[in-house]
């Protein structure tokens, strides 16, 4: 019993020290005061602030045509790398190639950047959003792999495409019947993990963004240099709950996957 | 090869990152015949079933189907259709949706698929299950979507990798029978992979037993199991005790054997058998179910006698398995019998001397034995 005591209690400590500075910040986006320390009493004004901050709308809208240019490249890309790394006959290094797809995820960021932004400038690429995208792209790389691969590797197992082809289908009416429905689940939320990475995305935007281009993340940071405002207290709780919502849509997807391959029992 | 042969291949080499699967397999199957391709696992059975679906390419050798030579066709040009170990079911499909799969491919007339369909699936008696998806039927009803799908288009043959490998024991047997009827009414060719022998021995018109990438035998049941080419089959095929011998000089259409030294044997060849010279050794098989064993010189008339000891009986059920002591060069080296009924299943006589009897013709002689 006292032993159960101890746990219960060390989960809600965790739990605390993860979730109460967020429960803290969206309090406090509520709160009636210029000030964080004090609660002054309910209000929305600082969401209908928000609303009407034409910058902060501005760099809302480029960050998520950055997130959806961003995942749309690494779902494409992901996907082809995938279908190399499972359908191909074993090439040589085929391990390797596939480690090197899921690098992005372990690189320090200030690595990426630095390095894309010395790449950019001595191919004489302008630092426009379509660079951005790419680099956006490569660090969202990984989820998309990582998604498609697992799903084509089960399936092919399952000798499916086989199957359709022994049935008389070619190469590519077996992907488009076949292979790409049943994958789909998996390359939407590798899409939806992309989309999310690219939003929340701050270090290698920063590197590259330069001229003009002012992504949610930087626009917050730009704001914070004139304190934690109860302003972006309401924004980050907006951003949070976009995520969640997000995080959600992918769970409900992964567990809407069929469960069986047609396997035996 | 008469026009009644529909596929015939060979000689099939294949090997995967250098190691040899296919040596020189060679076989053919006649129009409406069901051949088996038995063998171990890892002895290149399925890879010779893949190489005539057209997924895997043949290092050397070719493929050829009603004569066409098929062999450097993709599986969607061939008139043949697999029903795979797993089924392969697209799971994002219905049941209906799956077995019209290869009909809507062809865009054929709605009209004609729904008929179609429906024909395939009352076939394998799966009629009212055209809605269901597929993840929520049980093995066996998988296992009929999966046949239904394979037989609706009417190829001229089916190849099936051991389709009932993934049912019990007792589903099984009743799909063997099932599986049997359905290729006999459809008259297709069957091209059936399997490690079970009985499986092979009850369905087969055929059998081709391979062995380590090769085939080692291919006949009817009864000729498989009545006169084994090579040790590997006599085992592999009912069981059997496996000896060595020397030839000795014998009369024409005889052999003369020197079994393990000890016994003496004098038995017939079959029509065209031929002996390796006197002097050399070969191996011989005995059937455990062809030994009989008796208590007393009571033999019957023209058997061969071994005297032995009893040294243990184990007790099956509906038969009994003796294990007797032969030959006193190499006591470990036990003849196996079997006899039906319960009348050896005393453990009272065990030690005792007994006369097992093998009638000459029952003496099958193998390859010959290289070992020394």
């Amino acid at each position: 019993m006292r032993h159960g005591r101890l746990l219960s209690l060390y989960c809600m400590a965790l739990y605390a020290f993860l979730y109460l500075p967020l429960g803290v910040m969206a309090v406090f986006s509520f709160n009636d005061a210029h000030r964080n320390v004090v609660w002054r009493g309910f209000t929305f004004k600082w969401y209908q602030l928000l609303f009407h901050d034409a910058e902060l709308l501005g760099a809302l809208l480029t960050s998520l045509e950055l997130a959806a240019a961003a995942a749309a490249i690494a779902a494409v890309l992901g996907l082809l790398a995938s279908y190399a790394l499972t359908r191909h006959r074993p090439f040589k290094s085929r391990e390797g190639y596939g480690a090197l797809l899921d690098a992005p995820l372990m690189m320090p960021e200030v690595a990426l950047g630095v390095g894309l932004l010395s790449f950019l400038v001595r191919a004489g690429y302008e630092l426009d959003f379509g660079a951005l995208a790419c680099a956006h792209a490569l660090i969202c790389l990984p989820y998309t792999v990582g998604a498609a691969r697992a799903r084509l590797k089960s399936m092919g197992e399952s000798h499916l495409e086989e199957a359709a082809m022994d049935l008389g289908a070619t190469e590519l009416t077996a992907f488009l019947k076949v292979t790409l429905p049943l994958a789909m689940p998996a390359i939407v939320s590798g899409c939806l993990l992309a989309f999310t990475v690219s939003f929340e995305d701050f270090v290698t935007s920063f590197f590259l963004a330069g001229i003009g281009i002012v992504t949610m993340p930087i626009k917050v940071y730009s704001m914070m240099k004139f304190g934690v405002t109860p302003e972006i207290n309401a924004l980050s709780v907006l951003l949070l709950v976009a995520t969640f919502g997000l995080l959600a849509l992918n769970a409900a997807l992964a567990s809407s996957r069929p469960r069986r391959d047609g396997c035996g029992p | 090869m008469s026009d009644e042969t529909l596929l015939e291949i060979g000689p099939l080499t294949k090997s995967f990152g250098g190691s040899v699967v296919l040596r020189d397999v060679s076989l053919f199957v006649r129009k409406g015949e069901f051949m088996t391709l038995l063998g171990p696992s890892g002895c290149g059975k399925t890879t010779t079933l893949r190489i005539i679906a057209g997924f895997e390419a043949p290092d050397s050798g070719r493929v050829k189907l009603s004569g066409f030579d098929v062999t450097d066709q993709p599986p969607y040009e061939r008139d043949v259709h697999t029903v795979f170990q797993h089924y392969a079911l697209f799971p994002h499909l219905d049941v209906a949706e799956n077995v019209a799969f290869g009909l809507r491919l062809r865009k054929a007339p709605e009209a004609e698929i729904a008929r179609r369909t429906a024909e395939a699936l009352q076939l394998v008696k799966l009629s009212g299950f055209e809605g269901r998806r597929t993840a929520s039927l049980s093995g066996g009803q998988m296992q009929r979507v999966a046949l239904a799908r394979a037989i609706v288009g009417r190829p001229a043959l089916l190849l099936l990798d051991e389709p009932l490998g993934a049912l019990d024991l007792k589903l099984r047997k009743s799909m063997q029978l099932e599986l049997k009827n359905l290729q006999k009414r459809l008259g297709i060719a069957f091209v059936y992979v399997t490690h079970d022998q009985e499986e092979a021995m009850t369905m087969s018109d055929r059998i081709a037993v391979f062995n380590q990438g090769r085939v080692e035998q291919i006949g009817t049941p009864g000729e498989i199991y009545e006169s084994p080419k090579t040790s590997f089959v006599a085992d592999f095929i009912g069981g059997a005790n496996i000896f060595s011998a020397r030839v000795l000089p014998a009369a024409a259409g005889r052999a003369h054997l020197m079994l393990e030294d000890e016994f003496e044997l004098d038995v017939p060849l079959d029509v065209g058998e031929r002996l390796p010279l006197p002097g050399k050794r070969v191996r011989v098989a005995i059937r455990p179910e062809r030994v009989k064993v008796y208590y007393k010189d009571e033999l019957p008339f023209g058997a061969l006698r071994l005297a032995a000891t009893l040294k243990d009986t184990v007790f099956l059920g509906d038969a009994c398995q003796i294990y007797l002591e032969l030959f006193k060069k190499s006591p470990g080296r036990m003849l196996t019998a079997v006899a039906g009924g319960d009348r050896y299943a005393v453990h009272d006589d065990i030690g005792v001397p007994v006369i097992a009897a093998v009638q000459p013709e029952d003496v099958y002689i193998l390859e010959p034995d290289d070992d020394d």
